[in-house]
């Protein structure tokens, strides 16, 4: 089906045609002739006065002042000044509340210029399909980026990335919830920086990134919230292997962490120095395993109906470790890849580059913490020799994701995906000379990432949010279900509104009015699921969001400016002066054709 | 006739106008030197050191008197007088004289008896004894202006404080602390800025308070702990404790009311001295030939002092292998130099010792500081002389085989015997052949085990043994990368080392020939039990090498037994220590049966973090609600020593006692308990599974 516009002018030209014909018909001659044209120009400017043609419209640019635009901000001539409500105060700038209102208002503007800082988040979500000009200010000095740390499980060690603006030679402090200073960095010339310490008890502390010039002047102190998820149930763990030192050491961990450990320990002869009521490999067993670590040997001695019960349980969200204690063989690869973990390589030894405990001893006191009975404090300092390890080097391609990399970037365990479960192959075959060397920290850390990255997932509730929040700012919290509440940290209740639109992401909106920790609750089967987080005060991440704002409509100016988005305005020119054209000339034919008639009478 | 005149006489005056001038001159410096140590220490210095200074000048005092002696006299006599004619020492003279030098004695005495034997004294250097006065007078008056100076308490210092009082309620308006370390550290008394308090362990802390309006009583209250009252003096309200573990504490009077500020008692504890080894380089130093003396020298350091005396142990191992005598002394070693860091260096002179070479000397040293009571002990590295070993005799040609020290693998006895005993059950089943060779292979054992029992009689080896069996667990040497007269050699390769080399001492230090008498190391009765249990073998390795086990096995017993015999005869019973061994079972002793041999298992105990208390309350504090502060504070109190800074604990949980309801105090205390916390094992974080979605996704991968 044709449009309108091709409809009406197939119609009026064929109109036009026959009226020309028969006009010409009439009369032959240059009379005819003359209104046979006039009829057929009566035609075109009919369908101009019903669509008339596009004009260029405006020109006019709009100059959009936002946030920290220069005082001197003037509209030149062909500019039109708007002042968004960031903007301060400027002299014959017209106030909007926001973007679209002052497009709306200015329909005839063809090109955007922004100046200032940059748009707001509530003016960048949608296209304003114009041309835009957006100069970015200079990045304000001080912290610009900060990437808080990830959940962190009890004991771990979390790192945290940042970059500081125009600090160039100052320095990057953690400091802990007592104050100490527990990292320390010296900024670099790009600006970023990288810093870390260990969580303790599970819940929620408050760390805080103090920023210092090279004169040691302070410059910023960002409060950084570090959450510590307990664990609702103990990780149900299977270790299945010879009587070594590395599962005398597993076990001493996994019993240390609280882990639900069994283990089959197996010194020949049918003769189980495991203990406990041993492992079973059946499929029922596994399902109430949430990991079993195995030595490459123990795996091969399954036999096939072992290792395809256990690949089973590993589609089913069970998470394996594969131990190696020896080089790999071609037999040995070929059981791996029954599990789903496709690698080749595993012959030759190649050494472990240990990174160093910490930057400097009283770092690596923080680091350790006071001691206990168990555990003395002074057990390992920063100058005693690192032990010399090794790991069989692997070669596995994208699929295998490390776990655990030595200083150098080197695989020490990674992991791959099968079915909802995964399988991780562990390559140091003595990485418990660790402990023996006074680095039981590292061991445990070094294996906490290899069974985090493998255990049955869970299903705790963890909505997902920004990780840092500041007052004043709308925020999303996605992964809720229905009758999700928010307490504020002055008691307040907010229940929250699952958008609708979200659809399974299950969001909601919420604006923090104060600052402090705020508690999600959800209602669940059998108990109240709650989530902690922090919302800093307004203003603490000011450097970090005018640097975010920047960069973020710098990108929309870019996607603006794209010609795939570019879409020419649509505006036709008044119909009018087509009307009265077509009147005088309608009226013209309709004398000539009189006189035209009444002449051939 | 006798002169009428005694020398002695005549120098009296002139010896008591010395010895006075001499005193006037000198006593201020006793005076001074006394009243120095009355400023220093007390009555006692200040009267040893004058009585010293008094002695001194006694002495000296005599020896100014004593410089005056008849010669002298003589010569003074001589001088002043002209009249005497130079003829003076006749007077004097204490030998007989001459009938002329008589008549002239005579003469001249008579005139030195008008004489004022007064005249000769010396008169009053006066100047001087002025000057010594007043210098004498201006040390002392520096001494008593220094003393005062030192003496005086400043006057009390308005305080800081600001607490809103009501008006009639005392005030703390004026405060001085001081602080009295430790004798033993040497550290002088001072006066404190602040109340908050940091001084050495054991100090004497006393305050002095001023209030106003002067108040009933004043206390200075511990918190958690016990009561002092302060006691008014003539400046104001005094007391005093002796500073020995942290606290917190508050300056109350009667009548103060409100929330008063708390204050730090903080003991910096005496750190124990540390060793360090300046010479030698390195733990272990191989002594040099003709060396006679070792020298050692360390350095000790410590916060206050170290005891000049320090204990040096040593420690010798004489002898080699499992003849080695050990001995310990010690001897007491004097410190050199700073106090804080004293230099011990010992010369040892090693003839005493009776080093053998071989033998090693280990010296250690343990030193102390000058903490009392108590002293910390500290025992600094051990440092080894090592008396080198002689080097085995080089070898050459056939010998370079012999020193290969491999272990040798061979048969025992016992083995050839359970091998045969095998065979001969096994018979039925083996073809002739088969057997036979079995039987040969059995035969040659038995050859090797005689040859290498045999070398110790002397037996020289009918034929160049080969080693049937390998002989070491080393692979097989590499490819040579030269060939034979590449001239590049590196001597003849040694060959397959010889069977039985290890431990072969006659092929090490001798050269046997078949004369046993002369190779033997064994007594006679030994060598006799030896050589049956190698004929019994001989016999047996004839029957086995002819297919015979059977006839054999008795003679392998036989020659089983004698070995046995030789071996106890020669055998060392050494004392077992260490590990207990279960005894054994003998109901299931070699039965086979594996039930119930793996106990209950390996059974762990898991790691206690024994704060379980404050990680209660850092939970409990990020809730509104009750907090158990009264537990968290007697917990905080029995771990100080594994927490870095428990004040700022005590004090964070001080504050928040008085407002509970705190937010920010609560977060103050919250952050405070971060450093309290044990760091568990790191434990493991699971994934989330993704809900719904995700799960769908996981299981459409392939």
């Amino acid at each position: 089906m044709p449009d309108a516009q091709t409809l009406a002018a197939l119609l009026i030209g064929a109109g036009a045609l026959a009226a020309a014909v028969r006009l010409l018909l009439l009369r032959r001659g240059w009379a005819g002739g003359a209104l046979a044209a006039l009829s057929l120009a009566s035609g075109a400017l009919l369908w101009l006065t019903l669509f008339p043609p596009l004009l260029p419209v405006g020109g006019e640019t709009l100059v959009v002042a936002t946030a920290e635009s220069p005082p001197g901000t003037r509209a030149a001539p062909g500019e039109r000044l708007v002042a968004l409500l960031e903007a301060p105060a400027l002299a014959g700038a017209e106030r909007v509340p926001d973007l679209a209102t002052a497009l709306r208002r200015h329909g005839q503007v063809q090109r955007l210029r922004i100046v200032g800082r940059g748009l707001p988040a509530r003016d960048r979500d949608a296209d304003a399909g114009l041309p835009t000009r957006f100069d970015p200010l200079p990045l304000p000095r001080g912290l610009v980026r900060l990437d808080p740390p990830a959940d962190t499980p009890a004991g771990g060690v979390f790192a945290l990335g940042g970059a500081a603006q125009g600090l160039e030679g100052g320095t990057a402090e953690l400091l802990d919830p007592a104050g100490r200073v527990v990292d320390s960095r010296v900024i670099g010339a790009d600006g970023a920086f990288t810093l870390g310490a260990a969580a303790r008890a599970p819940g929620l502390a408050t760390f805080t990134l103090r920023l210092r010039a090279t004169d040691k002047a302070l410059v910023s102190d960002t409060p950084v919230p570090l959450r510590t998820l307990a664990a609702p149930e103990p990780l149900r763990v299977a270790l299945i292997g010879a009587p070594s030192p590395e599962a005398k050491y597993l076990r001493r961990w996994a019993e240390d962490a609280g882990f639900d450990l069994g283990s089959r320990l197996n010194a020949g002869a049918g003769v189980d120095l495991g203990g406990g009521g041993g492992v079973r490999l059946d499929a029922a067993s596994l399902r109430k395993t949430d990991v079993v670590i195995i030595d490459d040997t123990a795996l091969a001695g399954l036999g096939g109906g072992g290792r395809a019960a256990l690949a089973q349980a590993v589609a089913g969200g069970l998470g394996v470790v594969v131990r190696m204690t020896g080089p790999a063989s071609a037999a040995s690869r070929g059981q791996w890849r029954s599990l789903g973990l496709a690698v080749e390589g595993g012959t030759e030894a190649a050494p472990i580059a240990l990174p160093p405990l910490a930057a400097d001893a009283d770092a690596l006191a923080a680091l350790r913490g006071p001691g206990s009975g168990d555990a003395p404090a002074g057990l390992n300092t920063l100058e005693d020799p690192v032990p010399e390890l090794g790991r069989w080097a692997v070669s596995a391609g994208s699929q295998l994701v490390p776990a655990v990399t030595d200083a150098e970037g080197a695989l020490v365990a990674g992991w791959q995906q099968r079915g909802q479960g995964r399988v991780l192959l562990w390559t140091m075959p003595e990485s418990f000379a660790l402990v023996l060397s006074g680095q039981s920290d590292r061991y445990a850390q070094w294996w906490s990432r290899a069974l985090s990255a493998v255990a049955r997932p869970d299903r705790q509730f963890r909505p997902t949010l920004a990780p840092l929040v500041q007052t004043g700012e709308r925020m999303a919290i996605c992964g809720l279900a229905e009758g999700a509440r928010i307490t504020a940290p002055d008691g307040a209740e907010t229940a929250l509104a699952i958008d609708p639109a979200a659809g399974a992401a299950g969001c909601a909106a919420f604006w923090p009015k104060v600052a402090g920790v705020y508690t999600i609750l959800q209602p669940g089967d059998e108990a109240e699921a709650r989530f902690d987080f922090l919302v800093l005060v307004e203003g603490a991440l000011q450097t970090i969001r005018a640097a975010e704002t920047g960069a973020a409509t710098a990108l929309w100016a870019a996607r603006q400016d794209a010609p795939s988005a570019r879409t020419p305005p649509e505006r036709r020119g008044p119909a009018w002066p087509w009307l009265l054209g077509w009147l005088a000339l309608t009226a013209a034919l309709w004398w000539g054709e009189r006189r035209l008639r009444n002449a051939a009478a | 006739m006798s002169r009428p005149v005694a020398a002695a006489e005549w120098l009296r005056p002139a010896r008591r106008r010395a010895v006075a001038d001499h005193v006037a001159i000198w006593s201020p410096l006793a005076l001074v030197l006394g009243a120095l140590g009355w400023a220093l220490e007390g009555f006692a210095l200040a009267l040893g050191l004058f009585a010293l200074a008094a002695l001194a000048l006694a002495w000296s005092a005599k020896s100014v008197a004593a410089r005056l002696d008849r010669t002298w006299l003589v010569r003074s006599l001589n001088a002043r007088e002209a009249g005497l004619e130079d003829s003076a020492a006749l007077v004097f003279a204490a030998d007989a004289l001459t009938p002329f030098q008589q008549m002239q004695a005579d003469r001249i005495a008579a005139r030195l008896a008008t004489l004022d034997p007064e005249r000769l004294a010396d008169s009053w250097s006066q100047r001087r004894i002025a000057l010594a006065w007043a210098l004498g007078a201006a040390a002392l008056a520096a001494i008593a202006w220094w003393q005062t100076q030192q003496s005086a308490p400043p006057p009390l210092a308005p305080t800081a404080e600001a607490t809103a009082t009501p008006p009639a309620a005392p005030r703390l308006v004026g405060q001085r602390v001081r602080i009295v370390p430790p004798a033993y550290t040497g550290l002088a008394p001072s006066f404190s800025d602040s109340l908050d308090i940091r001084a050495p362990a054991g100090s004497r802390i006393e305050w002095t308070f001023g209030f106003d309006p002067a108040p009933a009583s004043a206390a200075l209250q511990l918190v958690g702990g016990q009561r002092i009252p302060l006691s008014q003096g003539d400046d104001g309200w005094s007391g005093a404790l002796r500073l020995d573990v942290p606290a917190l504490y508050r300056v109350t009077a009667a009548g103060m009311e409100g929330e008063l500020p708390a204050h730090r008692l903080e003991p910096i504890p005496d750190e124990p001295p540390q060793v360090r080894v300046v010479e030698p380089a390195s733990g272990l130093v191989t002594m040099t030939p003709g060396q006679r003396s070792w020298r050692i020298v360390f350095e000790a350091s410590d916060d206050y002092a170290v005891d000049p005396l320090a204990r040096l142990t040593l420690t010798t191992a004489i002898g080699q292998g499992e003849n080695v005598r050990f001995a310990e002394r010690s001897q007491t070693v004097r410190g050199t130099g700073d106090p804080r860091r004293r230099r011990f260096v010992i010369d040892l002179p090693l003839a005493a010792f009776g080093l053998e070479p071989g033998s090693d000397l280990v010296a250690q040293l343990t030193i102390a500081d000058t903490r009392s009571p108590s002293p910390q002990m500290v025992r600094g590295p051990g440092l080894i002389l090592r008396y080198p070993a002689p080097q085995p005799p080089q070898a050459e040609g056939l010998d370079l085989m012999a020193k290969q020290q491999m272990p040798a693998y061979f048969r025992s006895q016992r083995q050839v015997i359970i091998d045969t005993e095998a065979l001969i059950r096994q018979r039925g089943s083996l073809s002739a052949d088969e057997f036979m060779v079995r039987s040969d292979t059995i035969g040659v054992d038995q050859r090797l085990l005689r040859l290498r029992y045999g070398q110790f009689v002397g037996m020289e080896a009918e034929e160049a043994p080969r080693p049937p069996l390998p002989t070491a667990d080393k692979d097989e040497p590499a490819e040579p990368e030269h060939y034979d007269g590449d001239g590049h050699d590196h001597g003849a390769a040694p060959e397959s080392p010889i069977f039985g080399s290890l431990g072969d001492v006659t092929a090490e230090y001798g050269h046997v020939h078949d004369e046993s008498e002369a190779a033997t190391l064994l007594d006679p009765d030994t060598r006799e039990l030896l050589k049956k249990a190698l004929d019994a073998m001989w016999q047996a390795e004839v029957s086995l090498r002819t297919g015979k086990p059977e006839a054999a096995l008795p003679f392998e017993n036989t020659a089983l037994d004698y070995i046995k015999q030789v071996q106890q005869a020669s055998r060392i019973y050494l004392p077992r220590i260490g590990s207990q061994q279960p005894p054994i079972d003998m109901t299931r002793r070699l039965t086979g049966k594996r039930a119930g041999i793996v106990g209950k298992g390996a059974q762990l105990t898991p790691f206690a973090i024994d704060d379980a208390v404050p990680a209660t309350a850092w939970r409990a504090l990020a809730q509104p609600g009750a907090i158990d502060l009264a537990g968290l504070d007697q917990w905080v109190r029995a771990n100080t020593g594994r927490i870095r800074d428990p004040l700022s604990v005590l004090a964070a949980i001080d504050r928040l006692r008085a407002a509970p309801q705190s937010r920010a105090l609560r977060e103050k205390l919250r952050g405070a308990l971060w450093t309290v916390l044990t760091r568990p094992p790191t434990t493991v974080h699971r994934r989330p599974d993704g809900g719904t979605l995700g799960r769908r996704y996981t299981e459409g991968l392939r």
